[in-house]
């Protein structure tokens, strides 16, 4: 019972969670801390600072940190599952569509558009990461090479990750202080 | 066994996701190189879509990528790829990552890797918008993208402005110009 009310909080919270990430806080607080209490203020802002400090999508964390705080791991299921099923759906019914519309000239005149759009979400969202996170040398030496290598070589996402993680760990034991803290 | 390969894929690109959802497209870049699960435009029809339905955008992207990989089973195994890392990592570290999270060995190298993440998107957003642009430097379709383009970064850098209406702007903008 506790575990399908759960899940049916969050299908609610994921149906109305646009644009993903943070929002989903402001209408955690209104559904959850407000209306049903089951989190106080104080809980939101502690699981939102550690979703967003562990890897993986942070809505999916912080659904994930509600639900076990209410009901254990099979509450995290529960939370998880709920906040992507309405979005989920939705994706799958606009799918098929997509492919019967895409021929229309007014459409390819929008996705010329849309994709110039994306290119400068995407880069916006870099630069927004880069001041946060590449302040010292150590950091803009590793993001260069990334880039260095990822033009150069096709290799996949995951090899520069882990050695810049590792020159990131290496660099905390001895003591080098060029990454900041 | 096309959907187990998304599953671990989605379930890899889960793990690594540091700093947000965007921080998918790289290991979605790399499904294109390897799998051809889908192609290049597909990703920024992806990235669009994702940012204009209700949802966590990583979310999201996997659906609608797992969906052109392998239609409903494909998105499904797709979805559940990308969150079953986290069920993982926050069952497992609930009750200890508030304490793990201020090591300044951890911080380092998360530090580290976002930094790399930040190296990567810089790459993939040059592979997207290269071949968009015209090889005549001086043209009009050039002259269109640099306005639509810069129409859209300035909007994207307003605080709290909903990410949707960045790329309603951008179709707007295109069906103006293009048309």
């Amino acid at each position: 019972m506790k575990l399908w009310e759960l899940f049916w909080a969050f299908v609610k919270i994921g149906a109305q969670a646009f644009g993903g990430g943070y929002t989903i806080i402001v209408i955690v607080k209104s559904a959850l801390v407000e209306k049903k209490k089951w989190l106080t203020n104080k809980q939101v802002i502690d699981y939102l600072a550690m979703s967003s400090s562990l890897p993986g999508i942070i809505a999916i964390n912080f659904s994930a940190f509600t639900g076990y705080h209410r009901a254990g791991g099979l509450g995290a299921i529960s939370a998880v599952l709920g906040v992507i099923t309405v979005p989920f759906l939705i994706i799958l019914s606009i799918a098929g569509l997509i492919t019967q519309i895409a021929n229309h000239p007014w459409l390819t005149y929008a996705l010329e558009g849309i994709q110039l759009a994306v290119c400068a979400l995407l880069l916006s969202f870099t630069m927004t990461l880069m001041k946060k996170s590449v302040k010292t040398m150590g950091t803009k030496l590793i993001a260069t090479a990334t880039f260095c290598a990822f033009c150069l070589f096709h290799l996949s996402p995951l090899w520069p990750m882990i050695v810049a993680g590792l020159i990131g760990w290496l660099s905390y034991k001895y003591r080098k202080k060029v990454f900041g803290s | 066994m096309i959907y187990l390969g998304l599953y671990v894929s989605f379930f890899i690109a889960g793990t690594f996701a540091f700093g947000g959802g965007f921080a998918i497209i790289p290991f979605l870049n790399d499904m294109i190189d390897k799998y051809h699960w889908f192609t290049t435009e597909d990703l920024t029809t992806i990235i669009a879509l994702s940012e204009l339905t209700p949802g966590a955008i990583g979310v999201n992207m996997a659906t609608y990528g797992g969906f052109l990989a392998g239609g409903v089973l494909g998105a499904l195994c797709a979805t559940f790829g990308l969150i079953t890392p986290a069920l993982i990592i926050v069952c497992m570290l609930a009750h200890v990552w508030r304490k793990i999270k201020r090591k300044r060995s951890v911080i380092s190298t998360f530090n580290g890797v976002k930094a790399s993440v930040g190296g990567l998107l810089f790459g993939i957003f040059l592979t997207m918008i290269l071949p968009l642009i015209n090889h005549t430097i001086i043209s009009v379709q050039n002259l269109k993208i640099i306005i639509i383009f810069g129409i859209s970064l300035a909007l994207a850098r307003i605080k709290n402005l909903p990410v949707f209406v960045v790329i309603l702007a951008g179709a707007i903008l295109g069906i103006l110009l293009g048309a």
